[in-house]
């Protein structure tokens, strides 16, 4: 309801130029991760942070997400991907071109289980524009994707999706708030990572090979896990590796809100909603925090300076010895 | 999915199944609506507080259900009562435990004036019983209005004041902004100040439940420090922060051993089959869930939960559509005075002695599904005082027999 009040507003108002900036990182991500080099100098640059903070309101507090020179899909391309079955993965903007190592563990481990992976077509799920009330942009990007996800269910295969809010905002938001038309079938096929290999296991068919990882951990389950109702399965799945030490960490929400917090003026409510979450990881004093969601992930990395991954990159390193260590960060 | 036992209901009943069901190896799955009535009303754990006795409770207990078997203490007997009770207290570890006194009731004072008895008390509100022989300082906050310190020092014959907050962003202040605030140190400061200027003889002060969700030990402890006298809780009208406390510890634990929480979720089906639940269905527009198990336990609650609902003609249960003893049709509900017994407090779920759910003639209706918590039918726990004790009991007992 909110969503749609900040919608009408905006429609009549019309939109701040950040909004935009903030909004539409699918079409300006590629050209980031080309000039990454430079951009990322940049970025950590007090002067263009001051600057983003005076003319786009962008608080310069915020770290900005860096861009990685190899996109994911760049990387996809030279990966010949092999296995018994197919399965298609809905990646994600922030994957593509800012974690992508998030998108290689995925893969990684859905070989390791046995399937073959592909990428169907796809663009930016619209989220970032949503939450920003720009209705009509979120609509523009749902009708692209929804045609070509649709196309890969009909052919038979699942979809699985990394990133919670990706994945909420196809499976309950396309059909609910935005009434795309074919949405509902995508989302009776659309899956968690997790949630699919938590089937897996349930049917006895999920690769268990975990060498031990002696790691003290903490899960943060994102809102957007919570609103999917699959329960916490990253966390099921994770305890299954010897060794690991996993706590579920018990705050409510990290504070970022999308591109929220990023804004000057929610900087300190996003920091006062985030102190739950810091207390209680300061409380269980892991070396490595695991959360699903990428805006989850830089808040906790900003509230704590702790090393914070995607949950599949622990596993994918209980999975496989020393391959592609991922990046330090 | 398939599990050992689904759990529907996240009350102290439901919790208290999949408490029992964890413990004892199985794969659980809970679903509740919200987070339970448990955070609406429960602060201390009644069992029977209409005994007021001074002998052991458990003798008096025996003794009462010894008349009563339909009621559900009837069905789960005194020495399951004790072993569930037990249970419960082995998710509090010191400083936060929930204790007897001499295995008896005991009044504590409330927030609303008056001395009720309660069986397991927790530790920020067991020195309140001694409020009547102590000199006494209650607390209010301005602007929380479930409080009311001058008219509770009325009743309780002590003195009473009301404090007011700094910065405070509106009038009018909830039970959880102020357990909030409590866990901050600068607040302590402040309150312990201003409390400090206000003692003159007292040996005891007392505050509304707020001392913090997850601390409350702690935050006494360091108010007792800056005030000099010995602090404690008094319950207050809903929200319940003892009762948030009692479900975080729950969640938390549970989550921990592995117990699988699915909160604001509701069943939108059940599938039932030759007298056997096969499965549930939890709708999540657009996407339907199934989930099956061997056992099953209802634990909804009664009508403030959502477990039983009533229209004009009838009351029933929307889960499984089990038959709901009721006193004839709507005119036999209500008596014409507020205080009186109203017959709707009895109604609920006919089950045998081992909870399965029946109908009128006795005959079992599902049998690989129980029935837990204030849902039962043949108790009246408002004039019992039994909320918690027939929750915590019944929640243990179904959970112990569906996984034997």
């Amino acid at each position: 309801m909110n969503l749609i009040a900040k919608a009408k507003y905006l429609d009549e108002k019309g939109r701040p130029f950040r909004d935009w900036l903030l909004t539409h990182s699918y079409l300006y991500g590629q050209i980031g991760a080309f000039f990454s080099p430079i951009l990322n100098r940049l970025f950590k640059n007090a002067v263009v942070k001051w600057i983003a903070e005076s003319i786009l309101r962008i608080d310069r507090r915020r770290e900005l997400p860096v861009y990685q020179s190899e996109t994911f899909r760049q990387w996809f391309r030279s990966h010949p991907s092999k296995g018994q079955r197919k399965i298609a993965y809905f990646y994600g903007c922030y994957i593509n071109t800012n974690e992508v190592e998030v998108g290689k563990a995925t893969v990684q481990v859905l070989e390791a289980n046995g399937f073959e992976v592909f990428l169907p077509p796809q663009e930016c799920c619209g989220i970032p524009m949503l939450g920003n009330g720009d209705f009509n942009g979120a609509k523009k990007m749902a009708l692209k994707n929804v045609p070509s996800l649709l196309q890969t269910i009909r052919s038979g295969y699942d979809i699985i999706f990394s990133s919670t809010s990706c994945g909420h905002m196809i499976k309950h938001e396309y059909s609910r708030l935005l009434n795309i038309p074919g949405s509902e079938e995508v989302a009776e096929h659309l899956l968690d990572l997790f949630e699919f290999l938590r089937n897996l296991r349930e049917n006895g068919n999920l690769n268990t090979h975990f060498k031990e990882l002696p790691l003290k951990v903490a899960y943060f389950a994102p809102c957007h896990l919570r609103s999917l109702g699959i329960g916490l399965p990253a966390l099921e799945i994770l305890r299954l590796i010897p060794g690991l030490q996993i706590d579920n960490i018990e705050a409510d929400c990290c504070g970022l809100g999308g591109t929220f917090g990023f804004k000057k003026e929610k900087y300190e409510i996003s920091q006062e909603i985030g102190k739950d979450l810091k207390e209680a990881i300061d409380r269980l004093n892991p070396e490595i925090v695991l959360t699903d969601c990428e805006g989850c992930r830089m808040q906790i990395r900003h509230l704590t300076g702790l090393k914070v991954l995607h949950p599949i990159q622990i596993l994918r390193d209980a999975l496989l010895q020393g391959i592609d260590k991922e990046v330090e960060r | 999915m398939h599990y050992d036992l689904i759990i529907i209901g996240m009350g102290l009943s439901g919790l208290m199944a999949a408490k029992t069901a964890v413990e004892a190896g199985k794969k659980a799955l809970i679903i509740g609506k919200g987070m339970g009535c448990l955070t609406l009303f429960s602060n201390t754990i009644d069992v029977f507080g209409k005994i007021t006795e001074t002998t052991r409770l458990r003798d008096d207990l025996s003794r009462w259900i010894y008349d009563h078997p339909e009621h559900p203490y009837g069905k789960v007997g005194v020495e399951k009562i004790e072993e569930a009770l037990c249970s419960f207290n082995t998710f509090f570890r010191p400083p936060y435990t929930f204790q007897s006194r001499n295995e008896t009731n005991s009044l504590i004072p409330t927030g609303i004036g008056t001395f009720r008895p309660t069986y397991l008390i927790p530790s920020t509100m067991m020195r309140g019983i001694a409020l009547k022989e102590k000199k006494t300082l209650v607390i209010g906050f301005k602007g929380y209005k479930d409080f009311y310190s001058q008219r509770l020092a009325d009743s309780f014959e002590c003195r009473g004041t009301t404090l007011s907050l700094p910065e405070s962003p509106s009038t009018e202040i909830t039970a959880t902004a102020l357990a909030r605030w409590m866990e901050q140190p600068s607040f302590r400061e402040f309150i312990g100040t201003e409390v400090k200027k206000q003692i003159r003889d007292e040996e005891l002060i007392g505050f509304p439940a707020v001392l913090g969700v997850n601390d409350p030990m702690g935050v006494r402890k360091d108010l007792e420090k800056k005030t000099g006298v010995s602090v404690f809780e008094i319950p207050v009208l809903p929200p319940s922060i003892p009762g948030m406390r009692i479900f975080n510890r729950f969640k938390e634990r549970l989550i921990q051993r592995g117990v699988t929480f699915l909160m604001g979720y509701s069943v939108s089906k059940a599938t039932l089959k030759d007298k056997r639940c096969e499965g549930i269905e939890i709708l999540h527009p657009p996407v339907t869930t199934s989930y099956s198990a061997d056992h099953y336990v209802l634990a909804t609650g009664r009508f403030m939960g959502g477990g039983l609902k009533a229209d004009r003609e009838k009351i029933s249960d929307p889960v499984f559509n089990l038959p709901v003893s009721q006193p004839g049709s709507q005119e036999k509900w209500f008596e014409k005075s507020f205080f009186d017994e109203h017959p709707i407090h009895r109604t609920g779920i006919l089950t045998d002695s081992s909870l399965h759910p029946i109908d009128e003639k006795g005959e079992l209706i599902l049998e690989n599904v129980r029935v837990a918590g204030t849902i039962l039918s043949g108790h009246h726990f408002l004039e019992e005082k039994s909320r918690e004790g027939i929750e915590i009991a019944t929640g243990y007992w179904a959970a112990k027999q569906a996984l034997n």
